[in-house]
C-alpha cells in the first residue's frame, strides 16, 4: 500500500450556512465543538495506528469554518497530529478561514499552532454580491483580513473568489480580483457559483426568484480572470486554481495526482492506493453528533466504503488528473479515448502526458467522463 | 364417460376494450366452481404478466366449466377468451369459429363502441348465437335502457332480452349461464366421423413443446394418434390430449364438440398454425375447415441492439419469442447508421410494442426501434413489382413506375359532438369518406377508407384526444391503392441516417420534413460540435435546423471529498449516452428514431 502523506481534517461548523453551500456543515451546533475536537483527536490516533501514514507532507483544516476553532483546540489537534503521525519538516499546514475570524491575535495563534498557509473565503468584495451570497463579512473586512494575515507574517495566503454571481458584471468581478491581487496573495481559487441541487439557492432558481447567468457570461468571467491572473504572474495549474511559482497547494495536488490521503472528522473521505493499482475509498458519518458518538464507541466512524478495481481506479485517476492544466500521465491506459478527445479538440497529447485545451477546460466533464467505464 | 353433445356448449365473450370482458369471464369461472374464489387472481385468464399489467388479452385462453343448470342437468361449457385488440383480429376470428355462441358484453354507460360492432358482426358471420349482456349496471352513469336501444338499432339484436349484469358485483351471472344453456345450440359434429379439429391458438411450453388449442368439430382426438396438419401438411404423433380447468388436465379423448389441447412434440408454433385443421393422418377428413388465412404482418420496423455486442443475444431472443408467436417475422437487416439488427414484421403497433417490451424485459436487452412503417408495393418501369417494407430500400425514383400503399376500412364510433373533429382528422390523414350513420344515444358510426401508413402514425391517439377519449376505432385491411409517395431522407451532421428515412405523400413531404427537423433538434442533445439536421426529398434539402454545440460542461470544484460524487455524476451522464446510438460523430437518443410517429 502506498504510504499516506496527506491528512484532511473536517470542521463541520459554521456561524451561518450560506445559501449556495452544500458542504457537510452546520450552523447552531457550535456547542459541539469541544467534544468534536476530542473525537477528532481520538480518530487521528486510531487511524495513525491502522494505516501506513506519515510523516505528513500536508495537513488541511477544511470546513465548514475551521477558523471557529479556538487557539487551544487547534493546538490540541495539531499536537495530536504531530505526536500520533508526525510532520515532515516544511510540511504544508492549511487552515480555511473566514475574514470575520481573522485578526492579528488569531493569526499569531494559528502560526503558533503550526499553521503556515491560510485560505481565506473572500468570495466577493461587493456589498450586493456578499449580501446575495449571505456572507457575513464586508469587502473592507476581507481586504483587512488579508493585510492582517500578511502582517502576522503568513507567507502563503490563498484567496477564494466566486464568479458568475447573479448581478455581478464581468468588469465588477475583475475589479474585485484586481483589488484582491493588490494585497499580494500567493494563491487564488476562483470558482463558478454553482447551483447545487439541495440548497436554498437551487430552490430560489427553481422558483424563478434567481436567474443564473448564461454559460457565455460565466466563461467570459472565467477566462478574463485567467488573463488577469496570468498578467499578475500566477500559473493556472488547475481548472479553478492559480498560484505564484512555488505556491501550488500541495495538499490539493495530492487529490489531483491521485495519491492516497486520510480524512478525519464528520463526513471526511479517505483514499488508499493499493499496490495492484486498485484503490479503496471510505468515508465517515456526516452528522457531527453521530460522528462523536461513533468515535467514542469505536474509535472511528466509517459510514461507507468502495473498492475500485485497477481499471476503474485508473479511470478515476485520469478523470481527476486531467483537471491539472499542465497535464497528467494518468490517462495512459486510455489510448482510444485520448485519441478521440484529441480529435475533438479537447486534449493535446504530449508524449505520455495529456493536457486540456481551452475548449477542453470548458467541457472538462466530457473529457473526464470519457475515462470512466 | 364423454359428455353427450347435447350438453356441450362452446362460447366466447366478446366486447369492446374495457367493457368488462375479463371480469365477467372471471365471475363465470367462480360461479361454476372452476376456480375457487380463494385462488382467484384478478383476471385468471390473462396469463402473461404483460397482459395482466396492460389489462388486455393477447393470447386466447380456453377453459372448461361444468354448470348445473336449473333444468337439473350438468352442462359442459367451454369458454374461449379472445384477444381484445384490433392487431389480433385474425386470432379473434379463429376463436369465434371454434364457438357456437358468444356473450356480447356492452358497458352500460359507454354503450356500443367500434369494437362492439366489429366483434358482433364477426360473431354473426360465424353464425354464432349472440347473448347480449349489459355490464356495469351498478355504475351511476349506467343507462341500460339506452344501451338496449343501441343494441337493437346498431347491431340488430334483440335489446329487450339483454341481460343486466355487473361482473364486478356478481349480478346476473346465473342468468347469463342459463341463457347460454338455453339459447346457444349444442354442437352437431359426429364423434364417429373422420377427425376435424380447428386450431385457435398455440403456445410454446419449454418442457412439452407446442401446446395446441383445438376445438374438435368432427370425430375424436386421442393420444397415440398420428395427426396431419392439413395446411402445412406436417404430421405428428399425439402424446397427450386434455382440457383446461384452467390448468391443463390430461384426458383420454377429446370428442366432437369439445374444446381442449393436444401435445405432440411440435417444436415450433409455426407448425401449429392458428386456423389450420387437425385431422387423422390414417383417416383424413375430405377437406380442411374453411377460413384459414396465412397471417401477414401489417407493420414493419427495425430492431437494433443499442450495444452492438448484443446482436447475437437479440437473434437468440427473437428465435425464442417466435416459438410462441407465429405472427412475428424477422430477417437480418444492416443499417449504415444503426449497424446490425433485424427487420421485423408485426400484426400492428400494439404487437410491436409488446414484442419490444418482452425482448427487453424477458431477455434483458436494450433495443432501439426505428419508426414503424407499412409494406409498399412498388411497380418498376421494367414491369417488375417489389415489396418495400423499409423506406431506405425504396428503389431509385427514376426506376419507379408507381407506388401502392395498403389501405384499410376504418370504422369510427363517436358521440355526434365530435364528428367534425373526427372528419377533420381523417381528412388530414388522407382518409376517403365512405359513410356516416346516426345511431340512438347520440352516437355516429363513420367509415373511412384510409392508408394504413397514416393510421400507424398516432392516428388512434389523435382520435382519442380530439374526442375527449370517446371515439373508438376498428379497421380491417382493404387492399392496396396507388398513391403519390416520395421518400424523405434525413441527414444528421451531414450524413444521411437511413433509419430516419420515411415514405410520405408528396403533398405532405415538405411539412413533414420541417416538423421532423424541428423535433430532432429538440431531441438530439447538444454535442461537442454544432450538428446540422436536414430533411431532403430526392437530394433537395427541404428543411434545416441546427443543434448548437455544447457550450460549457465543467465542475468548478473537485477535491478529496467530492471525487466519488463527481465520478457518479459523470458515470450517470455516460450511462445516458450509452442508451444513445452513435451515428458518425453524433449521439442520437432512442426517441429521435420514433420522432416521425408524432409529426402531425
Amino acid at each position: 500500500m502506498e504510504k499516506i502523506k496527506s491528512l484532511y481534517l473536517h470542521i463541520p461548523f459554521c456561524t451561518w450556512v450560506c445559501k449556495y453551500c452544500d458542504f457537510n456543515t452546520y450552523a447552531v451546533l457550535e456547542g459541539l465543538i469541544p467534544s468534536y475536537t476530542e473525537a477528532l483527536c481520538k480518530e487521528i490516533e486510531v487511524v495513525a495506528r491502522r494505516y501506513p501514514v506519515g510523516p505528513l507532507d500536508t495537513v488541511f483544516f477544511g470546513g465548514g469554518t475551521p477558523s471557529l476553532l479556538s487557539q487551544l483546540q487547534l493546538e490540541t489537534v495539531m499536537r495530536t497530529v504531530t505526536q500520533a503521525i508526525g510532520l515532515r519538516p516544511g510540511a504544508e499546514v492549511t487552515l480555511e478561514a473566514n475574514p470575520g475570524n481573522i485578526s492579528a491575535v488569531s493569526c499569531l495563534g494559528w502560526l503558533a499552532a503550526g499553521v503556515n498557509r491560510l485560505s481565506i473565503g473572500i468570495q466577493s468584495l461587493r456589498p450586493g454580491a456578499l449580501r446575495f451570497l449571505e456572507r457575513l463579512h464586508s469587502g473592507e473586512e476581507a481586504v483587512n483580513a488579508i493585510r492582517a494575515a500578511r502582517a502576522a507574517s503568513f507567507s502563503n495566503i490563498s484567496c477564494d473568489l466566486l464568479y458568475g454571481v447573479p448581478g455581478v458584471a464581468t468588469t465588477a468581478f475583475l475589479e474585485d480580483l484586481t483589488a484582491v491581487l493588490a494585497e499580494r496573495p500567493q494563491h487564488v481559487s476562483a470558482y463558478e457559483l454553482t447551483v447545487e441541487p439541495i440548497t436554498r439557492l437551487a430552490q430560489e432558481v427553481r422558483a424563478g426568484q434567481v436567474v443564473m447567468p448564461e454559460a457565455d457570461l460565466q466563461l467570459e468571467q472565467y477566462w478574463s480572470a485567467a488573463e488577469v491572473l496570468a498578467g499578475a504572474g500566477f500559473d493556472h495549474y488547475e481548472i479553478s486554481n492559480w498560484a505564484r511559482p512555488g505556491y501550488r497547494c500541495r495538499h490539493n495536488l495530492t487529490y489531483w495526482e491521485y495519491r492516497p490521503y486520510l480524512g478525519c472528522g464528520a463526513g471526511a473521505h479517505s483514499l488508499l492506493r493499493l499496490d495492484d493499482g486498485s484503490s479503496e475509498r471510505f468515508w465517515n458519518v456526516k452528522g457531527p453528533q453521530a460522528y462523536i458518538d461513533r468515535v467514542a464507541a469505536e474509535g472511528v466512524s466509517v459510514a461507507g466504503r468502495e473498492l475500485l478495481a485497477t481499471e476503474r481506479a485508473a479511470g478515476e485517476a485520469a478523470m481527476i488528473g486531467m483537471r491539472m492544466l499542465d497535464g497528467t500521465r494518468a490517462a495512459g491506459a486510455f489510448p482510444a479515448e485520448r485519441e478521440r478527445l484529441a480529435a475533438a479538440g479537447l486534449l493535446v497529447e504530449e508524449g505520455e502526458t495529456v493536457r486540456l485545451t481551452r475548449r477542453g477546460v470548458e467541457l472538462a466533464n466530457q473529457v473526464g467522463a470519457a475515462f470512466l467505464r | 364417460m364423454p359428455t353427450p353433445t347435447s350438453l356441450i356448449r362452446a362460447i366466447s365473450v366478446i366486447a369492446h376494450v374495457d367493457h368488462g370482458k375479463t371480469t365477467l369471464s372471471d365471475r363465470l369461472l367462480e360461479f361454476t366452481g372452476t376456480v375457487a374464489p380463494r385462488d382467484m387472481v384478478e383476471q385468471v385468464l390473462d396469463q402473461l404478466d404483460l397482459e395482466r399489467e396492460r389489462g388486455i388479452t393477447i393470447k386466447a385462453q380456453a377453459v372448461r366449466m361444468l354448470y348445473q343448470a336449473q333444468d337439473g342437468k350438468t352442462y359442459q361449457i367451454n369458454l374461449i377468451d379472445t384477444p381484445g385488440h384490433v392487431d389480433f383480429s385474425y386470432e379473434v376470428s379463429r376463436a369465434l369459429a371454434a364457438c357456437d355462441g358468444a356473450i356480447l358484453v356492452v358497458d352500460a354507460s359507454q354503450g356500443v363502441e367500434a369494437q362492439t360492432i366489429a366483434n358482433a358482426h364477426q360473431a354473426m358471420e360465424h353464425h354464432l348465437k349472440i347473448v347480449p349482456v349489459i355490464n356495469k349496471i351498478d355504475l351511476q352513469q349506467a343507462n341500460p335502457e339506452l344501451v338496449r336501444e343501441e343494441i337493437e338499432k346498431a347491431l340488430g339484436l334483440p335489446g329487450d332480452t339483454a341481460i343486466l349484469a355487473s361482473a364486478r358485483q356478481g349480478i346476473g351471472t346465473r342468468e347469463i349461464l342459463e341463457a347460454v344453456v338455453r339459447e346457444v345450440p349444442p354442437p352437431t359434429g359426429d364423434p364417429a366421423a373422420p377427425l376435424q379439429a380447428l386450431i385457435f391458438d398455440a403456445k410454446f411450453d419449454a418442457y412439452r413443446g407446442v401446446v395446441t388449442y383445438v376445438r374438435v368439430l368432427e370425430g375424436g382426438l386421442r393420444p397415440g394418434m398420428r395427426i396431419l396438419m392439413m395446411q402445412t401438411g406436417k404430421t405428428f404423433e399425439v402424446d397427450e390430449v386434455g382440457i383446461f380447468r384452467p390448468d391443463r388436465i390430461p384426458i383420454e379423448e377429446l370428442s366432437a364438440g369439445e374444446v381442449g389441447y393436444l401435445i405432440a412434440s411440435i417444436r415450433n408454433v409455426r407448425d401449429s398454425r392458428v386456423g389450420d385443421t387437425v385431422t387423422d393422418a390414417a383417416r383424413p377428413a375430405a377437406e380442411p375447415l374453411p377460413g384459414y388465412r396465412h397471417v401477414t404482418p401489417m407493420v414493419f420496423a427495425g430492431l437494433f441492439p443499442t450495444d452492438s455486442e448484443q446482436y447475437q443475444d437479440l437473434k437468440e431472443a427473437l428465435e425464442k419469442l417466435q416459438l410462441n408467436d407465429a405472427s412475428l417475422i424477422y430477417e437480418p437487416e444492416t443499417s449504415a447508421a444503426l449497424g446490425f439488427g433485424f427487420r421485423c414484421g408485426f400484426l400492428g403497433l400494439l404487437h410491436m410494442e409488446i414484442v419490444q417490451e418482452r425482448l427487453e424485459r424477458e431477455f434483458d436487452l436494450s433495443l432501439l426501434a426505428t419508426a414503424p412503417t407499412v409494406e409498399y408495393r412498388v411497380k418498376l418501369r421494367n414491369g417488375e413489382e417489389v415489396p418495400v417494407d423499409n423506406p431506405d430500400h425504396l428503389p431509385d425514383p427514376a426506376q419507379i413506375e408507381s407506388i401502392s400503399e395498403p389501405v384499410v376500412l376504418a370504422t369510427i364510433v363517436v358521440p355526434s359532438a365530435y364528428v367534425g373533429n373526427m372528419m377533420e382528422l381523417s381528412q388530414e390523414r388522407r382518409g376517403q369518406f365512405l359513410n356516416m350513420q346516426y345511431e340512438p344515444g347520440d352516437r355516429v358510426i363513420i367509415t373511412y377508407r384510409m392508408p394504413l401508413g397514416e393510421i400507424i402514425h398516432d392516428y388512434y391517439d389523435q382520435l382519442k384526444s380530439r374526442s375527449k377519449g370517446y371515439a373508438s376505432l376498428d379497421y380491417e385491411l382493404a387492399g392496396f391503392e396507388e398513391a403519390n409517395l416520395v421518400k424523405l431522407d434525413v441527414l444528421v451532421g451531414g450524413s444521411p441516417v437511413d433509419a430516419l428515412s420515411m415514405i410520405v405523400h408528396r403533398e405532405k413531404a415538405q411539412v413533414h420534413g420541417r416538423r421532423l427537423a424541428e423535433r430532432l433538434k429538440a431531441l438530439i442533445p447538444r454535442q461537442l460540435f454544432e450538428v446540422p439536421i436536414q430533411a431532403a426529398i430526392g437530394g433537395k434539402i427541404v428543411a434545416r435546423e441546427t443543434v448548437p454545440a455544447l457550450r460549457k460542461d465543467v465542475i468548478a470544484k473537485c477535491y478529496g471529498g467530492d471525487v466519488t460524487r463527481k465520478r457518479k455524476l459523470l458515470e450517470k451522464q455516460k450511462e445516458g449516452k450509452k442508451r444513445m446510438k452513435r451515428v458518425g460523430n453524433v449521439e442520437i437518443p432512442q426517441e429521435a428514431f420514433m420522432a416521425v410517429l408524432t409529426l402531425d
